[in-house]
């Protein structure tokens, strides 16, 4: 889990207050571990959705 | 009995000797055949270059790049005493096992001998390369880990040579006062002669810097000069036989391998693993401790997911910078500024410490990875010649669409695995996000490094001459008394650094000839 600082960090990370973000669903093997996550591709970034929640 | 220097002989050193071996090249192929025979054999040592650096011997390794992006080809590889192992990055490991099979997915894949043997030679080489420290073949870490489990990855470690070896420096008293070699600098191997019927060496014929000619005469000859000069010499030995010696079915030259090494990405962690990760990275270390962590792709993985051997690597960032550094403010700003990636890839292009974007990550996950044999990725001659009239090396390397898949495909996983078992993020390389992958070149704006270097298959060994150019004695097809040591022997590249599994060959080459010469 990330901790609301470091939470912060990676949303600077990926772009997200800057560009608003480009989000590009990518197509990966997965979710296993996680059932019911998505993974997207932020700025080249591999996330999951739930870290662009508001 | 001494190293000699041929620009200030004036009689002909030669003259009336007969040698047990002539061996061209004092790198660790070359030192290591010539370090195994001397005890029973008279040894001639032939070294291009000088006991260090000149510009005359490094000009003569210039050449043509037609291929895919490289390096300059004087820039890779040294021509003097030690060869390119008075710059070598220390890295040993073995091939892996299944490294010298034979796999369905991979034509020409598959060695002539297994790596049982080359086991023997495992625990002289390490010796002779200072990589005997930290029995380390399996990693275990304690868990908590900082990292997941990676399903259908294997983790692994590399020895470390330390102190880092140049073998010229390492070896220079032994050759010095040995009563059975006789080492010449600055001669280098301009042609080899062959006998009436084409089948035996009789001489290397050596050229010294003021142009003059000798004849060296052996009863076995071996080219250890490394990947690109070893098919050079023999295409370029021509004057007896057209195409070159060991070419009549046109091979020598070609399956030329490198190992794709890529920056895939950077990544940052989550809280807990990152705390994990502090904690590893606070402990002591040896010096020969890597902070990187390997993986390498199970056998089922790579079957199932037609994949090439390769190693990931998750490497921490160790520098001060990864705990802050900078002020909040400064910090921010960078990091806000990184995220676009125009600003970032301007930053790494001036390198000039303007803007900084690699510093408040985590770590970065690197490739290093074996590549398909391909018969049109090949070390030719070009138009062009050197000092001495011979034709420089043009380096043709290609990569293969399974090469590109493999580098891919290993990418998209450790960005997966890290998000979805929460354990951090990572960004991928923009060339790793277009359609259509193409490996980057050094000149390309990217983070990457992309070879070794490590020049390897250029004169493969193999069962037969239909498809290889040396036999599993890594003794030239056509040719008798003529053997080739260096990675240039290697039927397949594996993803390990070279250098171990050259003088493990080059050991195994030193007994084979004990007993031609017995």
């Amino acid at each position: 889990m990330f901790s609301t600082t470091r939470r912060h960090f990676l949303r600077q990370l990926i772009g997200l207050p800057l560009l608003g973000g480009v989000l590009a669903p990518i197509v990966l093997k997965g979710g296993r571990e996680t059932a019911g996550e998505r993974l997207l591709m932020v700025n080249g970034w591999v996330v999951l959705e739930s870290d662009l929640d508001p | 009995m001494t190293i000699r220097n041929l620009d200030t002989i004036g009689d002909d050193p030669f003259s009336g000797n007969e040698y047990d071996v002539c061996i061209c090249g004092t790198g660790p192929a070359g030192m290591t055949v010539a370090l195994k025979l001397a005890d029973s054999h008279r040894v001639c040592l032939l070294e291009a270059g000088d006991l260090e650096f000149t510009k005359r011997s490094q000009s003569l390794y210039e050449g043509v790049v037609s291929g895919e992006d490289y390096a300059d080809l004087d820039t890779i590889r040294f021509r003097q005493f030690g060869g390119s192992s008075v710059a070598w990055g220390g890295t040993c490991r073995p091939l892996d096992a299944r490294d010298f099979e034979k796999r369905p997915l991979v034509k020409y894949s598959g060695w002539p001998i297994r790596r049982e043997d080359l086991d023997p030679y495992l625990a002289e080489a390490r010796d002779i390369l200072n990589a005997n420290h930290g029995e380390r073949e399996h990693c275990s870490h304690p868990a908590p880990d900082w990292l997941p489990p990676m399903d259908g990855y294997e983790e692994m470690s590399y020895w470390e040579s330390y102190p880092r070896v140049n073998v010229g420096v390492k070896y220079r008293a032994f050759v010095e006062n040995h009563k059975n070699i006789d080492c010449f600098l600055n001669a280098n191997v301009t042609d080899i002669r062959l006998d009436d019927g084409l089948r035996s060496v009789t001489h290397f014929e050596v050229t010294g810097y003021d142009d003059r000619k000798f004849l060296v005469r052996a009863r076995q000859f071996v080219v250890a000069a490394g990947g690109i000069e070893n098919p050079r010499i023999l295409l370029n030995a021509n004057r007896q036989i057209p195409s070159g010696i060991g070419n009549e079915n046109d091979l020598v030259g070609r399956f030329f391998a490198e190992h794709p090494h890529h920056q895939l990405g950077e990544f940052i962690l989550e809280d807990e693993p990152k705390k994990r990760l502090d904690e590893e990275l606070n402990k002591p270390r040896k010096p020969i401790e890597l902070t990187g962590r390997f993986f390498r792709p199970d056998d089922q993985k790579m079957r199932d997911e037609r994949l090439l051997n390769h190693s990931l690597e998750f490497e921490p960032v160790t520098t001060p910078a990864r705990t802050g550094g900078d002020g909040l403010f400064k910090r921010t700003l960078r990091t806000m500024l990184c995220a676009s990636e125009t600003i970032r890839e301007a930053a790494e292009a001036v390198k000039d410490g303007a803007i900084t974007c690699e510093q408040n990550v985590d770590g970065y996950v690197t490739i290093s990875s074996e590549q398909e044999p391909n018969h049109e990725s090949r070390v030719r001659l070009a138009d062009e010649r050197d000092r001495f009239g011979l034709r420089k090396a043009d380096l043709h390397w290609r990569h293969s669409a399974l090469d590109r898949r493999t580098v891919r495909e290993a990418a998209y996983y450790a960005a997966s695995k890290l998000a979805l078992s929460h354990t951090g993020r990572m960004r991928l390389e923009r060339w790793l996000r277009e359609e259509e992958v193409h490996l980057p070149g050094p000149h390309a704006n990217t983070a990457s490094i992309v070879y070794g270097p490590h020049h390897m298959c250029s004169t493969r060994m193999s069962d037969s001459p239909e498809t290889g150019v040396v036999d599993p004695d890594c003794r030239v097809f056509s040719c008798d008394n003529l053997y080739i040591a260096g990675s240039s022997v290697f039927s397949t590249a594996g993803f390990a650094n070279p250098t171990l599994t050259i003088v493990q060959l080059a050991l195994r080459l030193a007994d084979h000839l004990k007993t031609r010469l017995a």
